[in-house]
């Protein structure tokens, strides 16, 4: 017979059938913990108060000002090392030189990522192995040489089979690796920049406007590159670049590096056909617009799941699908 | 404080090490980034969203964009005979020759559009006369074509007297 | 050997022992776990707890095994989902916290180079110019603010003020837009305004304001999930709110996934644009019959149900329910929390923790 337990009724639940219905609701619950108040919620100043609040005023109505820099703080200009007395504030801070704003909105393509597309990515690449069918552990990636012969001895170890190069590993996809665009490079390539400096300097500002960065230059023996570094926003591309080029079929299948890094190229044209290029277009000079490569950069480790993930945000990919 | 002072050491001066303070200092640049605005854009199906761009424009309207493209939408059946017509070309034609060559399907279409919008007006006429002139050529064998009784009435290739390479 | 497989030997060990602490099983329970662990010691459980197993654990073996004169009746169930069509709304934390990163934004950013956009002469400059004076800044979405002046230190957001409110940006841009010059060329004249701009739809539709629950157009923040009524329930109970349930047609050896596009197809008719995501089922439930059904003719016995759910989207059109062959009488698009109210205990058990946020 059933005898009394000591512990709660809450924590006994039946395995089989007769299942109490548990008090987690799916939802996030806050605890007990945390206090329901929030100064949002405190009353507000009276309306008195509103009505006499003037800091402009109040400050002209002082007599006697503080020296100025009683009221502002001027970090240092100099790093001086970590043992100097004067430290600079973190980046993070308002203060500091290298603060850079933060989130001016919540992307749209974050949202979409966190609501639609990452459950959906995962539901795809999911691969399924019932209890006992784990595969084991498997051998060593690189083989070692079998001593059939003396010169065996101290060789370094054999390369991969079938290709000379060790492709990344891809570990399960579990709901904390879903792929995500980590970062997106706009490059541009200029051979005339060499001899002419004036569409290093059209590129650079091109590339300022699209990307809202500024471009740093890398100088090839005989050519000059721009490169840039940006994280996220590749919606306009998408929704409204690409739709505007005239037949078009999408990225090459054949694109990516093995790596979970797509890249492909727009030409001078599609490139003047951005929005933030095309409404003051009469101020580059003719002919000087360049054109760019955009890699997206993601955290998949192969082609396939990052083809997947870029496909799934509205890049369209056309021809045979090469790993 | 002044920089210029050296430093006194305990030890006696040893003329090998230098006796002038360095400075190993990094200096803190600002990161140097373009101006932003914050920017309506307006797509082809009216949904709207904002962003930060460097464009001073407030309002960005696109007319072609992905929910009006037939790449984006392969399932939708309004984009699949769209035709593009960017260099008014196609309707410098039609004003021209009438729309008795458009595509049958183009045609069955635009009478639609046409019968929604100007029912009042009279066109019974005019429909009559703009039949498909296309299938007047191209129709003619094709009956024939079906049944496979076309008849090739191509007269074999009327030989020169002459041999290669001389005139007629 | 899985985790449940491992408490349960420990509860039926203790069981075993006739000390006063053992775990309250029920009889039932016990007894099948005995006869089952006395039977074979080695395999995994057969019928699993009534707990949705999300797709990254490896749950229990869904076939039976012990005696090959077990079996369950395989169903599949379709989570049809319309994903959110806008972005969700802001907290008012984060509609305080854009706003003061946008006015520190404008004292460190490089200055607008205005002559790069809007050269000398031209009408659109002296527009610009005349904005300026209004607005001192070029941004505006910020309200009247002057990062440089002397006054650059007074930005606090006073109260009552909706600067930072979302529509309230998108109406100053709208504004911005419709505004576009004076009459004739006159820097006095009237403003004219050259164009109006049409304001974009608003996010609460028509179907919000009436509740009409199977309508696709409401709640466009919300994932809306396909929910009918009618027809045979799990188990042969009663039928109420649930997800389209059928089962799978050994005639046809069907698998999952075509089996979830026919159930779609059958239960809305053909006018809906969908897409089953995946061959993988997202969810999985069992339910056991109370007496299990024995069929001696074959010579196996039904001990009870297993539903998969299968995980679809839909891109355009509706349900209709009209001529659908599982009898279901009625349909909704309903969000999560409705969804929570509507469905049974156990119902909202099996589906809680797939589901997203949104």
């Amino acid at each position: 017979m059933l005898q009394a337990a000591p512990w709660r009724r809450k924590s006994y639940q039946c395995l089989y059938s007769t299942r109490k219905t548990s008090t987690f609701n799916g939802m996030t619950e806050l605890s007990e913990d945390v206090v329901p108040e929030s100064s949002l919620q405190v009353p507000g100043p009276s309306e008195e108060h509103i009505q006499r609040f003037n800091p402009i005023a109040r400050s002209k109505r002082r007599r006697s000002q503080l020296p100025p820099s009683r009221y502002q703080f001027r970090p240092p200009r100099y790093y001086r090392g970590p043992l100097h007395p004067h430290q600079p504030p973190p980046p993070s801070s308002p203060a500091s030189r290298l603060f850079v704003p933060g989130p001016f909105s919540l992307p749209r393509l974050e949202q979409t990522y966190h609501s639609t597309l990452a459950p959906d990515l995962l539901t795809l690449m999911y691969t399924h192995h019932p209890p006992g069918t784990l595969p084991g552990p498997s051998g060593p990636r690189l083989r070692s040489w079998d001593g059939s012969s003396p010169y065996h001895k101290n060789r370094p170890l054999r390369a991969p089979r079938g290709s000379p190069v060790l492709p990344l590993l891809r570990r399960p996809i579990t709901f904390k690796n879903i792929p995500r665009l980590e970062k997106i490079h706009v490059h541009s390539f200029l051979k005339d920049a060499g001899v002419d400096m004036q569409y290093l300097h059209v590129a650079g500002m091109v590339l300022q406007a699209i990307t809202n960065a500024r471009a740093k230059v890398f100088k090839a023996k005989h050519s000059i590159a721009n490169f840039h570094l940006r994280k996220g926003n590749p919606c306009a591309v998408v929704e409204v670049v690409m739709p505007r080029i005239k037949e078009y079929k999408g990225v090459s299948g054949r694109s990516g590096d093995s790596s979970g890094d797509i890249g492909w190229g727009f030409s001078p044209e599609i490139v003047g056909a951005f929005p933030e290029v095309e409404i003051n277009y009469d101020a580059y000079p003719p002919r000087m617009i360049p054109g760019i490569d955009i890699v997206c950069c993601t955290t998949a480790t192969n082609d396939k799941d990052a083809r997947l993930l870029l496909s799934s945000m509205g890049v369209p990919f056309y021809g045979k699908h090469i790993n | 404080m002044s920089l210029s002072i050296p430093l006194r050491r305990a030890s006696p001066p040893n003329p090998s090490i230098p006796r002038i303070q360095c400075r190993h200092a990094t200096l803190i640049r600002r990161p140097k980034r373009p101006y932003t605005f914050t920017q309506l854009v307006t797509l082809s199906d009216g949904s709207t969203y904002t962003q930060r761009t460097t464009s001073p424009a407030p309002v960005y309207k696109s007319t072609k964009d992905t929910r009006n493209t037939p790449l984006w939408n392969p399932s939708s059946q309004k984009l699949l005979n769209m035709e593009s017509d960017d260099s008014g070309k196609l309707r410098a034609f039609r004003d021209k020759f009438g729309r008795g060559w458009d595509a049958s399907r183009m045609q069955e279409r635009d009478e639609d559009v046409d019968r929604e919008e100007g029912e009042a007006e009279v066109e019974g006429r005019g429909e009559m006369e703009e039949d498909n002139l296309m299938d007047l050529i191209s129709g003619y064998g094709q009956e024939a074509e079906e049944k496979g009784e076309a008849a090739g009435s191509r007269k074999a290739k009327e030989r020169s007297g002459k041999g290669k390479g001389g005139e007629r | 050997m899985t985790r449940g497989h491992d408490a349960l030997r420990l509860l039926a060990r203790r069981s075993k022992s006739s000390t006063s602490t053992t775990p309250p099983l029920c009889l039932t329970c016990l007894s099948t776990l005995h006869a089952r662990l006395t039977h074979t010691q080695a395999s995994p459980l057969e019928t699993a707890p009534i707990e949705p197993s999300p797709s990254g654990r490896a749950p229990p073996a869904l076939t039976s095994t012990t005696s090959p004169s077990t079996r369950y009746l395989l169903k599949a169930s379709i989570l049809l989902s319309r994903p959110p069509l806008l972005t969700r709304p802001l907290t008012p934390f984060e509609k305080s916290h854009f706003l003061y990163q946008k006015r520190l934004n404008e004292r460190l950013v490089l200055p607008f180079t205005r002559y790069f956009y809007y050269q000398r002469g031209t009408p659109e400059e002296a527009e610009w110019k005349r904005k300026m004076k209004e607005r001192k800044t070029p941004a505006r979405d910020i309200g009247v603010y002057n990062a440089y002046g002397e006054e650059g230190w007074n930005d606090e957001v006073l109260v009552g003020e909706r600067i930072g409110e979302p529509e309230e940006q998108v109406e100053a841009l709208l504004r911005d837009a419709e505004k576009e010059g004076r009459e004739g060329a006159d820097p006095e004249g009237a403003v004219v305004k050259r164009e109006v701009v049409e304001r974009p739809m608003p996010r609460v539709t028509e179907a919000d304001r009436v509740g009409d629950l199977r309508s696709l157009n409401r709640k466009l923040e919300r994932t809306l999930y396909l929910v009918v009524k009618g027809g045979e329930g799990l188990m042969g109970e009663e039928a109420g709110w649930r997800f389209p349930t059928a089962l799978l047609e050994k005639s046809r050896q069907e698998s999952l996934h075509t089996a979830a596009e026919r159930i779609i197809v059958q239960t809305g008719g053909v006018n809906m644009n969908t897409w089953v995501v995946g061959n993988m089922p997202i969810v999985h439930n069992v339910y056991n019959y109370k007496h299990p059904v024995v069929n001696k003719q074959h010579g196996f016995e039904l001990r009870g149900e297993k539903v998969f759910f299968m995980k679809a989207r839909i891109l355009a059109g509706q349900a209709n329910l009209t001529n659908n062959k599982f009898g279901y009488e009625d349909f909704q698009w309903l969000s999560k929390e409705e969804l929570q109210n509507t469905f049974s205990a156990r119902d909202w058990n099996a589906v809680k923790t797939i589901l997203p946020e949104r």
